[in-house]
């Protein structure tokens, strides 16, 4: 998701505040959790997974603010 | 730029510092890793109950307008900058060194994760291995706003949506509706900006606040009594789980009801605990151990009678007793007085 003018559209900013609430489904174990949150998160684009360094890149290219998530997934 | 972390194997303790018992923590940062703001507060069992998506989006449009003014406005920043850390990551702190620094993806994923609430477990751990009495700002970390009188609307960025009667808050007669804009001369782009600014006072008897109130800006001062830190109960945090095996060997203790006191003859200034759950297992047993059950009466711990909070007495234990001490404890099973006797960890 990228940050890029001062009044955030609010669809812009509904499908990034669902994906960083949801911590996955129900009824799978905690190994099954944090497997499935790579997969989903990792994969379409939106984040930087797991790598602060390549979201501080961006962000110094860019010119824009970095907004670091931390979840707890299990 | 978002960044998504999931563990906090190889977090960086120089700046990401927040109340480790969140599950759910944000840092706005510039490129050059200072801190904007934090979003996320929990204040119960509930972990999403503080939070909600409206504060957030408020939050995230302030932060825009921080950007937009940096660095110009990088001496309103400084209060909100974290502190050198002692350790780099958390697999650096003693109690921490089993874990690797990437998640193991391919095995037992969850269990090769340092949780965040780990963290400070391992850093009161520490405290507690060399005997010296645990600061109150690691036993009672993070107090939330309502210890000084402040109820945020959680929908909004900072507003205040209640002032509580008798508070500090109310004193400095702050209103339902301010719009908290800094706390000791740092902006403030929520509530968990709050909490860190209050998070970072050490024996301050006051500090200036400046709200928005109907455009004008007022500013006052937060008079702080004495002890207004421990007024915040921990009870709810996961790291009370091991500040338990510490202080009580695993109990966690309830305040009996009023009809209760009246049915066992206790007045209201002694001790009169439940254990509402007794550690089962390794060194969370230790009560259990001792001859405690559930459902028992704690009535003095260590000829105490006084200290009338599982809060309390854990406080009592770990800055006035060392590992290794041994303490009596008197509980009730029925009407019958019985003594154990622990070891404290």
């Amino acid at each position: 998701m990228r940050i890029s003018s001062v009044v955030l559209p609010n669809k812009l900013i509904t499908l990034c505040l669902i994906l960083f609430f949801s911590s996955s489904s129900f009824g799978q174990t905690r190994d099954e959790k944090v497997r499935l949150d790579w997969q989903k998160l990792n994969a379409d684009g939106t984040w930087f997974y797991d790598d602060l360094d390549a979201g501080i890149k961006a962000a110094k290219k860019n010119k824009k603010p970095l907004m670091v998530v931390l979840r707890c997934i299990p | 730029m978002t960044v998504r972390l999931v563990k906090c194997n190889s977090l960086d303790l120089n700046l990401f510092q927040f109340d480790y018992d969140l599950t759910f923590a944000v840092f706005f940062l510039n490129a050059d890793k200072t801190v904007y703001a934090r979003y996320g507060t929990r204040t119960g069992h509930d972990a999403d109950k503080d939070v909600a998506l409206e504060g957030l989006a408020a939050t995230m449009n302030e932060v825009l307008k921080i950007h937009a003014a940096y660095p110009k406005n990088k001496s309103s920043l400084a209060g909100k900058q974290p502190k050198k850390s002692k350790y780099k990551v958390p697999e650096d702190l003693p109690k921490l060194r089993r874990f690797k620094s990437k998640l193991d993806y391919k095995g037992a994923v969850a269990k090769s994760c340092i949780h965040c609430h780990q963290v400070r477990d391992a850093q009161r751990f520490e405290y507690r291995k060399t005997g010296k009495q645990m600061p109150d700002k690691l036993l009672f970390p993070y107090p939330k706003s309502e210890t000084v009188g402040l109820k945020f609307d959680k929908k909004s960025k900072t507003t205040l949506a209640a002032v509580l009667d008798g508070s500090p808050a109310h004193d400095a007669k702050l209103r339902r509706g301010d719009g908290v804009v800094s706390l000791g001369d740092t902006t403030v782009a929520s509530e968990a900006d709050v909490h860190w600014i209050l998070h970072q006072l050490d024996n301050q008897k006051r500090i200036k606040i400046v709200v928005d109130r109907d455009g004008e800006q007022i500013s006052t001062t937060l008079n702080l009594p004495a002890g207004w830190r421990k007024q915040a109960d921990i009870t709810w945090r996961p790291t009370s789980w091991e500040l338990r095996r510490m202080a009580t060997g695993g109990l966690s203790l309830k305040p009996i009801s009023q009809a209760d006191r009246k049915r066992l003859g206790i007045a209201d200034d002694k001790m009169a605990l439940r254990a509402v759950h007794v550690g089962r297992y390794g060194d969370h047993a230790r009560a259990m151990r001792a001859g405690i059950r559930k459902g028992d009466i704690i009535i003095a711990f260590d000829g105490k009678t006084n200290l009338l909070t599982e809060n309390m007495i854990n406080e009592y234990a770990v800055q006035q007793k060392k590992p290794g001490q041994r303490v009596e404890i008197k509980y009730l099973r029925g009407k019958r007085e019985r003594t154990a006797s622990i070891r404290l960890q």
